[in-house]
């Protein structure tokens, strides 16, 4: 073993250059990796590798050795199971990992499968093939120098063992002569296969090599990054072209526009500059409701940065990080007031032409020089002087200061109020250069463009992909099969994006399968669409692994005599559990009887997962990558094997299961307090797994000794409540709105009206008991780390616009404290807003900070502090079935995917719905578009946009139609006149107050006024929609101004959109006209409907078709999109004939056969109650029934065409 | 895993997880002192320098009837990758110096010298980890190149622990890495030191947490370390002898 000392310098983050020797030993003993080499196997066990190169059983007859370049190009294809048997060497590892830690986790997932037999070959530490940097040359020089090293090794190591060196002919990749040589380079850059060639080396492009290694099979081939186009000088003078691309690239711009980004600074540069203070570091991130701005928060500046259009953010994406240079503070600018539509193009007109504009002058304009950077005061900034000693120029000094000053100027003077505050402009700066990318794989799908002329197969093409993820821009990608991408959900990775380029370029790395119109079933949508949640929450969903499967007891388990004397034997003990209704994991169970001495006693016995998960063991280690369980709405990724899950920790009713038991003993004399608490270990037989109706139910009216249990326990609960409240606890949850206080309910997904049963509360309130027992018992135990959770009080800023909207309205919100702030929204009302206080304290929950994990010696008493709980100290030790404390990041992103996952199923649910009624009424699939106008709430008002929440029918209602968008939000746009958004013509927003002035109101749109004006008259008019009654003419003018507040009761469409030219069912809510509600269907009717027509089917019974039945008063107007709006004629006797206007529309009494409905008309109406229904309500709709059975028997027809 | 401590079965360095560094030592390099030995360990350089047994320079302290060690340990300026000037009254200096004191204290036959001191000076030129160890092993050369009669050598080297690995003779970067101990905390180093011979233990520290299971582990790494480093020193000590007797000779025969 001899030694080099390796000398570098680092710099550290304020500046300082450190100069590091590190000893770097070379040894002998490194093992080649090939299978059979006897020296290599002869060495140490330990030491010897576990991966092995196969040459004779690969497709390949010699060894192929990867540059670092390459690799990270190419690491879709390097992914595909079938590119085996490639050595990684260490410089490439160093390398890769230098550039991203994602790739290199990716790389080395890859090196862990034993089936890709990826080996990494320790080049630096290998004596023989070691090089060392000579001086003065560049770190790709010498890269270069030790992959040739390192094939050179190989060549002399294998030459000593003929039997191998036999095996590796090189024949597929040409390789001859008497020289032996075994190993083929795989890199893209021309320069090092030159060089190689030099030193009689074979080396191949990416490209050629797959090519050569997989002849005819595309789908590798594909996942090959093409060449890479070398950025031409001259590329600011002309459009770019791009090589094989083509009209399509250069149709998304006008072609004269000279689209060219700033050009990045060299990452050295970069480096340099930010340490000398004169660009900002750090992450970007883009703002969830406009992709064409974005946020890095930096250290030294008590505001974030704002980057706004695209040519400032130069072609950063989320997450990346960056460099920033700011702006001159002339042009420092507030956070946009837009909203930016998914997919759209334009966000905000001016914008883009601002942007145009800039790209253009940077097209233009040569680099700014770093001296430019200099001579700017407002961008050399330095931070203020360490106690190190920074020195800093005296110029930088003065502008560092300036800089300062007017970041606190544009903080403003805290007396100032917090409106003013957010008034002034913040910093705002461009993008310069990016210093690391956050390589993420984004899923979505390629949008479709019908006017594209079709190209022959086979010839490459470029399609644009819009992801899922908002904050991600289009990206282009180029494939030779388009067909097998259309209408698909595809994951794509970004390569890279080009100056001259509008968008990123990037590859697809897998097609998920087919979605929207083309999913065959929407069963076979919804796993699509769940699967791309999980891709984009980063869920693990994986089947577990051999070896965590490995770990669960066999499956006739019988408790050891051993535990059983342990453990205390509660199995004589009364046990219940209350979990939603077909709950497998069940989790907690409860009891509570009288003791003799007159106390009474209650018990929370939480499954003991930890008898089964053992620390250290794969599966501790793989639940806590897991986190928890995340529910969709339709599926559940477990935390825990199935067998876990579901019987042998799960407390089940009539089973033997071992449990961790708090009881108490509770004084009913004084209110329940508790006299004594005790711990242990437990194995206890539940007397039944009850769900909480059944509970509720018991409580009312039970009789048995199991009913009497829970009406006590019920009733500590309610004088825990009771206590609880009065210290302070947030009532936060709003039926609408799931979050960490109810941590009973377990179904997170359930954002949907959920209906609370008083058992819920119980549960929770026994839980809420367990949790604060065990962590003020742990926190004796383990001051220093215990596990803990913390709720941090809100920052009085984040509820400012809230507490001023409301005070506009006359209610008043007091933050002061959790009890103050949870009395005032307890009183807040609002005249004729029924859904105000709901809505308010949906609010007010989002503003709240995050509760976290935390170790006990990390924060002081007081800190420990659970705000929206109100007690002093908290933990999660209940549920540990399917959550492991103490990992704060995935159970948020597991939240959000729940989430996502609602919103998705409500849409594909809606799609069936709606459009499968309307399908009935109408035959024209393709042009198919159906709305349902909903009852909305305002949550935010932008410029060009209200962000609305629809909370659905209250819980318990009978749903008067379809139940639908329970919990959906959604943005309304709005915008001038000629937009595409084309509503009316907005006046103002004024921010502060959230509301948005609409004047010269289009006559035909419905828009409920606040205050007195004269649309409360339609609004009383339409609240609940009946079409028996006629439509109330509209009293709105035009010319009339009115506005649109926070929290204001509005009605909006809400439009499924489905066909071939959207990439998957989408939901646009949009302001109803009167025309819309004229044609809205008869929403009972559409889902007895389409159950009739399941059940007609299911029957083949064949329903007497009448010609002249068809038509019926329900016949379809022609209402045009900004036709005139006619009034409805108010006629006698039918009511639904005040729906028919007095167009060229055939009269209502006249029956004729439908006409086909015009594209333009959103929706045919029909109707399609039952018999008896209609006979009781209306007489006219027995003439629809009938038209009902038509449409039933159509079809059917239509739907076994299309399984023929 | 982000950081994997170990690549491939090798640490950073190159090193397998249960092997020490370089090291080079040379005694009798400081023609001035009474004895004086320099250890090279990798990048760790250190000089130690012994005077004495000579009359205690405050009789009041020493009235024993054994000689008593002192120890002064100083770090050089340059030492570290950041130039850091420590002052005398440096607590981990002062620390480490106790420790070396009490640890010799017990190595040396102090009987036969009574109301003396032996003091003995640590210089520390290059720190690059394991800097007690190597002051341990520098100044046990030291003060057998003095000559000072003692039971038993005194070899020192350090465990760590990182990322589920048990390590010889950490480095300082390896020393510096978080993660390895519970909760995220600086890794554990645990230097050991023992009289080889007998196996006895008279050193031991440890200055962050570790699971009570792993110590015994890491003693027996330490322990093993220890005794590869007691036969370097007997080598070197009898190079050492044999050269001063090769120059005795010479001496001798020119007389």
């Amino acid at each position: 073993m001899s030694r080099v000392n390796q000398f570098f310098c680092r710099t550290t983050r304020r500046g300082a250059v450190l100069k590091i020797a590190r000893e770097h030993y070379l040894r002998e003993d490194i093992c080649c990796g090939v299978a059979g080499c006897e020296p290599c196997s002869a060495l140490d066990a330990t030491i010897a590798p576990r991966k092995i190169l196969l040459p004779p059983e690969s497709q390949i007859d010699c060894l192929t050795i990867i540059d670092a370049p390459t690799a990270i190009r190419q690491i879709a294809f390097l992914e595909h199971p079938s590119v085996t048997d490639i050595i990684l060497t260490q410089t490439l590892m160093d390398e890769v990992k230098r550039q991203s830690s994602n790739l290199y986790q990716r790389l080395y997932k890859l090196v862990d499968c034993p089936e890709k037999r990826f080996y990494i070959f320790l080049n630096e530490h290998c004596q023989n093939a070691f090089v060392d940097r000579l001086p003065g040359e560049s770190l790709k020089d010498r890269n270069d120098r030790a992959v040739f090293a390192a094939m050179k090794w190989y060549d002399e190591h294998l030459s000593e063992q003929p039997r191998i060196a036999g095996r590796c002919k090189g024949a597929l990749f040409g390789i001859q002569g008497p020289a032996p040589r075994t190993v083929v380079l795989l890199t893209d850059d021309a320069v090092t296969r030159t060089r190689a060639a030099q030193r009689d080396l074979v080396a191949y492009s990416a490209i050629a090599y797959a090519q050569t290694r997989f002849a005819g099979c595309g789908e590798v081939t594909d996942l090959v990054v093409g060449p890479e186009e070398e950025p031409t000088e001259a590329a600011g003078q002309a459009p770019m072209q791009l090589e094989g691309a083509a009209p399509e690239t250069t149709a998304v711009l006008p072609p004269h526009v000279p689209f060219h980004f700033e050009k990045h600074r060299k990452l050295a540069d970069l480096q340099v500059l930010v340490g000398q203070r004169k660009l900002y570091r750090g992450r970007l991130m883009m703002t969830r409701h406009n992709c064409y701005e974005a946020y890095v928060n930096v250290p030294t500046l008590r505001k974030p940065i704002i980057i706004h259009g695209v040519a400032n953010l130069n072609r950063a994406l989320d997450g990346d990080t960056v460099a920033v240079r700011l702006l001159p503070t002339a042009q420092w600018r507030r956070p946009s007031p837009c909203l930016a539509e998914y997919g759209s193009e334009q966000p905000d007109p001016d914008l883009l032409e601002a942007d145009m504009a800039a790209l253009t002058a940077a097209a233009q304009a040569p680099l700014p020089e770093e001296i430019d950077v200099i001579a700017d005061p407002a961008l050399a900034v330095a931070q203020p002087e360490g106690a190190e000693g920074e020195r800093a120029l005296p110029a930088a000094r003065l502008a560092e200061m300036e800089v300062q000053e007017a970041v606190a100027a544009s903080r403003g003077a805290e007396i100032e109020g917090t409106a003013q505050e957010q008034r002034k402009p913040h910093p705002t700066g461009r993008v310069v250069g990016i210093i690391r990318r956050d390589l993420r794989t984004f899923a979505g799908s390629v949008e479709v463009d019908p006017k594209a002329p079709s190209l022959p197969a086979g010839q490459l093409r470029t399609m644009l992909f819009v992801p899922v993820n908002e904050r991600i821009p289009k990206i282009e990608i180029r494939t030779s099969q388009p067909e097998r991408l259309v209408g698909q959900r595809a994951i794509v990775a970004i390569d890279g994006w080009l100056e001259a380029s509008r968008y990123p370029h990037g590859h697809v790395v897998r097609v998920m399968g087919p979605t929207g119109a083309m999913a065959p079933d929407r069963d076979a949508e919804k796993v699509i669409e769940a699967d791309v949640l999980l891709h984009e929450y980063g869920v693990p969903h994986e089947p577990f692994s051999p070896a965590v499967l490995a770990g669960v007891p066999v499956t006739p388990w019988i408790i050891p005599d051993s535990e059983r004397e342990r453990r205390l034997d509660l199995t004589g003990i009364d046990i219940c559990s209350i979990d939603p209704l077909g709950c497998k994991d069940i989790d907690d169970a409860l009891h509570a009887r009288i003791l003799p001495n007159g106390l009474v006693e209650t018990g929370v016995h939480i499954a003991d997962v930890a008898y089964f998960v053992r620390p250290d063991t794969a599966i501790d280690a793989e639940a806590a990558n897991r986190g928890n369980t995340t529910y969709l709405v339709d599926r559940r990724f477990d935390m825990l094997p199935k067998l876990l899950t579901e019987d042998l920790c799960s407390l089940k009713g009539g089973v033997e299961r071992f449990a961790f038991s708090c009881l108490w003993e509770m004084d009913p004399a004084q209110d329940y307090k508790i006299v004594k608490t005790t711990f242990g270990r437990s194995i206890i037989r539940s007397r039944g797994a009850l769900h909480y109706e059944q509970a509720q139910m018991m409580m009312l009216k039970g009789r048995d000794r199991l009913s009497d249990q829970v009406r006590l326990l019920n009733k500590v609960a309610c004088a825990l409540k009771r206590r609880r409240m009065q210290g302070g606890a947030l009532v936060l949850a709003s039926p609408a709105v799931k979050f960490e206080l109810d941590s009973e309910t377990h179904d997170p997904a359930a954002v949907a009206q959920y209906q609370m049963f008083d058992t819920n509360s119980l549960v929770e309130e026994f839980m809420l008991l367990a949790n604060i027992a065990v962590a003020e018992r742990i926190y004796q135990s383990y001051p220093t780390f215990a596990l803990l959770r913390r709720h941090p009080p809100p920052l009085p800023k984040s509820f400012e616009w809230l507490v001023a909207t409301a005070r506009e309205l006359g209610v008043n919100i007091d933050v002061s404290s959790n009890k103050a702030l949870n009395d005032s929204l307890a009183a807040a009302k609002m005249a004729g807003n029924e859904y105000f206080p709901t809505h308010i304290k949906m609010l007010a929950t989002r503003s709240m900070a995050l509760a976290l994990y935390f170790a006990s010696g990390d924060f002081e008493y007081p800190e420990f502090y659970h705000y929206g709980l109100a007690c002093p100290i908290y933990t999660h030790f209940t549920s540990p079935i399917r959550r492991y404390a103490g990992i704060n990041k995935r159970h948020k992103m597991s939240q959000d995917c729940g989430r996502a996952s609602n919103r998705v199923q409500t849409v594909i649910y809606l799609q069936q719905q709606v459009l499968s009624a309307a399908r009935l009424a109408c035959q024209k699939r393709t042009e198919l578009e159906a709305f349902l106008v909903e009852k909305a709430y305002v949550n935010r008002v932008w410029r060009n946009a209200l962000v609305v929440f629809i909370p659905g029918p209250p819980p318990g209602a009978p749903a008067p139609h379809i139940p639908v968008p329970f919990g959906l939000e959604g943005n309304v746009y709005v915008g001038p006149a000629g937009s595409q958004h084309h509503t009316e013509h907005l006046v103002a927003l004024d921010e502060d107050r959230q509301t948005i002035c609409f004047t010269s109101v289009h006559p035909d749109l419905y828009l409920p006024s606040h205050g007195p004006h004269p649309a409360a008259a339609p609004r009383a008019a339409l609240a609940p929609w009946d079409p028996a009654q006629p439509a109330p003419a509209p009293v709105l003018p035009a010319g009339s101004h009115y506005e649109v507040r926070l929290f204001d009761e509005i009605f909006v469409t809400v439009r499924v959109l489905t066909g071939p030219q959207y990439p998957t069912a989408r939901f646009v809510l949009g302001l109803p006209r009167y025309a819309d509600l004229r044609t809205h269907p008869d929403l009972g009717a559409i889902e007895t409907a389409a159950k009739k027509e399941r059940r007609a089917v299911a029957q083949a019974v064949k329903a007497p078709v009448t010609a002249a039945a068809a038509g019926s008063g329900w016949c379809p107007s022609t209402p045009t999109e900004d036709g005139p709006w006619l009034p409805p004629q108010p006629e006698d006797g039918a009511a639904p004939a005040g729906f028919v206007p007095a167009t060229p529309t055939p009269s209502p009494a006249a029956p004729s056969v439908p006409s086909p409905t015009p594209a333009a008309a959103p929706t045919t109406p029909l109707a399609a109650a039952a018999p008896q229904e209609a006979d009781r309500e209306m007489p006219h709709k027995k003439a629809a029934a009938t038209a009902a059975a038509t449409t039933q028997q159509q079809g059917k027809g239509k739907k076994k065409s299309r399984t023929e | 895993m982000v950081d994997r401590f170990l690549f491939s079965g090798l640490r950073q360095d190159g090193r397998r997880p249960k092997e020490l560094r370089l090291i080079e030592c040379e005694m009798g390099v400081e023609p001035g002192a009474d004895g004086s030995a320099v250890w090279h360990q990798g990048n760790t350089v250190v000089y130690a320098t012994v005077q004495g047994p000579k009359e205690s320079t405050f009789r009041s302290r020493n009235q024993t009837g054994r000689a008593q060690i002192s120890v002064e340990f100083f770090l050089a300026p340059f030492s570290g990758s950041d130039r850091r000037v420590r002052s005398r009254f440096d607590r981990r200096n002062k620390e480490i110096a106790q420790a070396l004191q009490q640890t010799l204290q017990t190595a040396i036959v102090g009987e036969q010298f009574p109301r003396s001191q032996i003091s003995i000076n640590i210089n520390v030129v290059q720190a690059d980890g394991g800097v007690r160890s190597a002051a341990m092993n520098a100044a046990t050369l030291a003060l057998v190149d003095a000559g000072i009669p003692m039971h038993d050598f005194v070899a020192c080297c350090s465990a760590g622990f990182l990322q589920d690995t048990a390590v010889l003779d950490p480095n300082s970067s390896e020393e510096g890495a978080a993660g390895g101990g519970p909760g995220g905390s600086a890794s554990p180093d645990l230097p050991v030191a023992l009289f080889p011979a007998s196996g006895e233990i008279s050193l031991l520290q440890l200055g962050s947490q570790l699971p009570c299971e792993k110590l015994a582990d890491l003693m027996q790494l330490a322990s093993e370390g220890c005794q590869q480093i007691a036969a370097l020193m007997r080598e070197c000590v009898t190079k050492h002898v044999a050269s001063r007797l090769r120059s005795r000779e010479t001496v001798t025969r020119t007389d």
